[in-house]
C-alpha cells in the first residue's frame, strides 16, 4: 500500500529537512517572538522590571470577577452545547443516510459562515428595535421593548449558538463510526434499549465528547466578538478586557499581564487535554 | 426503528435546535431585501436598494477590495508555508517534530486575541502596523493549520512510487515534487487554498488590532458600522460575506470528495 510505504520510509530517515528552515524562521519571528514578547512586556514598565501589571490584577477583585466570568461562560456554554449537541448528533446518526446528509446542511452552513455575521444576526433579532421585540409588541404581549442586549442570557445564548456546530460535528463523526451491531449484540444478550445505549453507545462516544468539549471550552473562553457586541459592562470577559487596555487605556504592561494570564490558562487546559485527547486524530494524522 | 414517544421527543427537540441554528442566517438573508429603512421581519416587500447602497458606496467597496486582496495573498502564502510543513511532517523524522507540529497547529485553539496582541507589539516595533503584508502574515498563522490538515491527509494517500519513477528517469527531487507530487495533490491544494482564503476573509479580531481605520477589511467595516447605525446595508453586506464563505467551504468538501474518488 502507498500509505504504508511512505510511512515506513518516513521511519528510516532521521535527518532534519533543510527546506523547512525558512518556515522555522518565519514561525520564530512572527509567532514565537510575539508570544515571548507578551511575557516580556508583562513585566516591563517605564523604568525596567516591574510586577505592577500582575499586582493590579491581584489587588482588584473586579478583575478576578472578569476572569471568573470568562470561566463561567466557558463552562455554561460547554454544558449547553454538550446536551443539545449530543441529542442532535445522536438523532442524525439514527436517521437514514440521505436525510442525515440534507439535515447536515443546517449544521454546516452556520459552521461555515463568519462568526461576526452570525453574532450580528443576533443583534438584529434581540436588539431594542429588533425582530423579537417588534414581534412581541405587534401581538401586544409587551408594551415597551425588552432589554435583551447587555444581559447574560443574550451572551450565553449567542455563544452557545456560535459553538454548537463544533460540538455536533465532533460528536457526529465519532457516532457515525460506531458499529450498530454492538448495540444489537447488547440487546440480544438481554439489555434493555436504554441500558444498551448507556453501557455500550455512550462509552464509545467518549472521544467525540472529549474533542468537542475541548474545542468549545477553549474557543469559549477566548471569544471576543460575542460579549463585545451583545454584552454590556457586566459581561466583560478577559479577551475584552485585554482589548480595552490596548485600545483605550493604552496600558501595554497590564494588557500583556492579562494576556499572560489567559495564555497560562489555555496552556494548562492544553496540558490536561494532551492526556485525554488523541491529537493525531483531531489534527489529521501527521505523526 | 419503531416510533416510541422518546424517539418522537428526540426528533422534535433536534429539529428545533436545527431550526435555531439556521434561523439567524435565513433572517439576515430575508431582511437584506427589505424596502424599508428599518430592519423588519418579515420584510414588507422586496427591494435591492441595500445591495445598491452596498455596491455603490466607495467605502464599502474599498473594504471589500482590501478583504479580497488580503485573503488571496493569505491563500498563496499559507499554501507555500503549509505545503512545506506537510511535506516535512509526513516524510521526515526529526528532533522536536511533535513540538513543531503543536506550534503550527496551536492557532486553531489559542485565543486569537493573544496572537493579535503579540503581533501588535511586534508590528509597532517594526513600524509595519497597518500594512497589507503585516495582516497577510497574521492571517497566514491562523490559516496554515487548515492547509496542513488537508494536505497531510492527502500526502499519506499519495503513492510515492510515482515520484520514485520520476526520480529513476532522471528528475531531481525538487523537479519530481513539482511535476509529479503537486499535480497529483491538486484537490488538496485547492481545498487548502480555499480554506485559507475563507479563514482570512472571515477574520475580525486580527483585523481589528492590525489594520488602520482607513484601510479596513470587510469585517472591520461591518464592526465599525454596527456600532453606529442599524442600517440594512449591513444585512446586505453580511449576506454577501456568507455567500462567499459558504460557497468557498462547500467547494472544499467537493474537492475533497473528488480527491477521495481519484485515489
Amino acid at each position: 500500500m502507498a500509505a504504508t510505504s511512505s510511512r515506513s520510509r518516513a521511519g528510516t530517515g532521521g535527518r532534519f529537512p533543510v527546506f523547512l528552515t525558512p518556515v522555522l524562521i518565519f514561525y520564530a519571528v512572527f509567532f514565537g517572538y510575539p508570544l515571548l514578547r507578551i511575557f516580556w512586556q508583562s513585566v516591563s514598565g517605564d523604568d525596567g522590571f516591574t510586577l505592577v501589571g500582575f499586582r493590579m490584577f491581584l489587588e482588584e477583585p473586579a478583575y478576578w470577577m472578569v476572569l471568573l466570568y470568562s470561566g463561567f461562560l466557558g463552562l455554561l456554554t460547554l454544558a449547553i452545547t454538550l446536551v443539545c449537541g449530543y441529542a442532535v448528533a445522536y438523532w442524525l446518526v439514527t436517521l437514514e443516510k440521505n436525510w442525515a446528509v440534507v439535515l447536515m446542511a443546517f449544521v454546516l452552513i452556520p459552521f461555515w459562515s463568519s462568526g461576526l455575521v452570525r453574532t450580528y444576526a443576533w443583534l438584529v433579532i434581540l436588539g431594542r428595535q429588533g425582530i423579537l421585540n417588534s414581534t412581541l409588541m405587534h401581538f401586544g404581549w409587551i408594551d415597551t421593548p425588552m432589554p435583551f442586549i447587555g444581559t447574560n442570557t443574550a451572551v450565553v445564548f449567542a455563544l452557545a449558538y456560535y459553538l454548537l456546530p463544533y460540538m455536533i460535528l465532533s460528536l457526529y463523526s465519532v457516532m457515525n463510526g460506531i458499529d450498530k451491531n454492538l448495540l444489537l449484540a447488547a440487546r440480544s444478550l438481554g439489555a434493555s434499549p436504554m441500558s444498551a445505549f448507556r453501557h455500550v453507545f455512550v462509552p464509545l462516544t467518549r472521544p467525540g465528547v472529549l474533542a468537542g468539549s475541548y474545542m468549545v471550552f477553549m474557543l469559549g473562553i477566548g471569544m471576543y466578538i460575542t460579549p463585545a457586541m451583545l454584552g454590556g459592562p457586566n459581561q466583560t470577559t478577559l479577551p475584552l478586557m485585554i482589548a480595552i487596555q490596548i485600545n483605550e487605556a493604552m496600558d501595554w504592561t497590564f494588557a500583556a499581564a492579562l494576556s499572560v494570564i489567559l495564555l497560562v490558562i489555555t496552556g494548562a487546559m492544553q496540558l490536561m487535554a494532551n492526556r485525554f485527547l488523541d491529537f493525531d486524530r483531531l489534527w489529521g494524522g501527521a505523526k | 426503528m419503531p416510533l416510541s414517544p422518546g424517539r418522537l421527543a428526540l426528533g422534535v427537540f433536534s429539529c428545533a435546535i436545527l431550526a435555531v441554528l439556521i434561523a439567524p442566517i435565513v433572517i439576515i438573508f430575508l431582511v437584506s431585501f427589505t424596502p424599508t429603512k428599518m430592519l423588519q421581519f418579515p420584510p414588507p416587500g422586496f427591494s435591492l436598494r441595500w445591495y445598491e447602497a452596498y455596491f455603490g458606496d466607495a467605502m464599502w467597496m474599498h473594504a471589500t477590495r482590501v478583504s479580497f486582496v488580503v485573503a488571496s495573498l493569505t491563500a498563496i502564502l499559507s499554501l507555500v508555508v503549509g505545503f512545506t510543513i506537510s511535506l516535512a511532517l509526513v516524510r521526515y523524522r526529526f528532533r522536536g517534530k511533535a513540538m513543531f507540529r503543536m506550534l503550527v497547529m496551536s492557532p486553531l485553539i489559542l485565543p486569537k486575541i493573544i496572537i493579535a496582541v503579540g503581533l501588535y507589539f511586534l508590528y509597532v516595533r517594526l513600524r509595519i502596523l497597518g500594512t497589507t503584508g503585516a495582516l497577510v502574515i497574521a492571517h497566514t498563522l491562523i490559516a496554515v493549520p487548515y492547509v496542513v490538515m488537508i494536505v497531510t491527509a492527502s500526502l499519506y494517500g499519495f503513492d510515492r512510487r510515482l515520484e520514485w519513477a520520476a526520480r529513476s528517469l532522471g528528475a531531481s527531487p525538487t523537479r519530481a515534487v513539482w511535476l509529479i507530487t503537486l499535480p497529483n495533490l491538486r484537490p488538496a491544494i485547492l481545498g487548502g487554498a480555499l480554506f485559507a482564503f475563507v479563514a482570512s476573509f472571515d477574520d475580525i479580531i486580527l483585523s481589528l488590532f492590525l489594520t488602520q481605520l482607513t484601510e479596513p477589511t470587510l469585517p472591520r467595516q461591518i464592526w465599525v458600522n454596527v456600532q453606529q447605525t442599524i442600517d440594512p446595508t449591513i444585512a446586505a453586506v453580511s449576506t454577501f460575506m456568507t455567500v462567499v464563505s459558504v460557497l468557498g467551504l462547500w467547494l472544499v468538501t467537493l474537492a475533497q470528495r473528488l480527491s477521495k474518488r481519484s485515489m
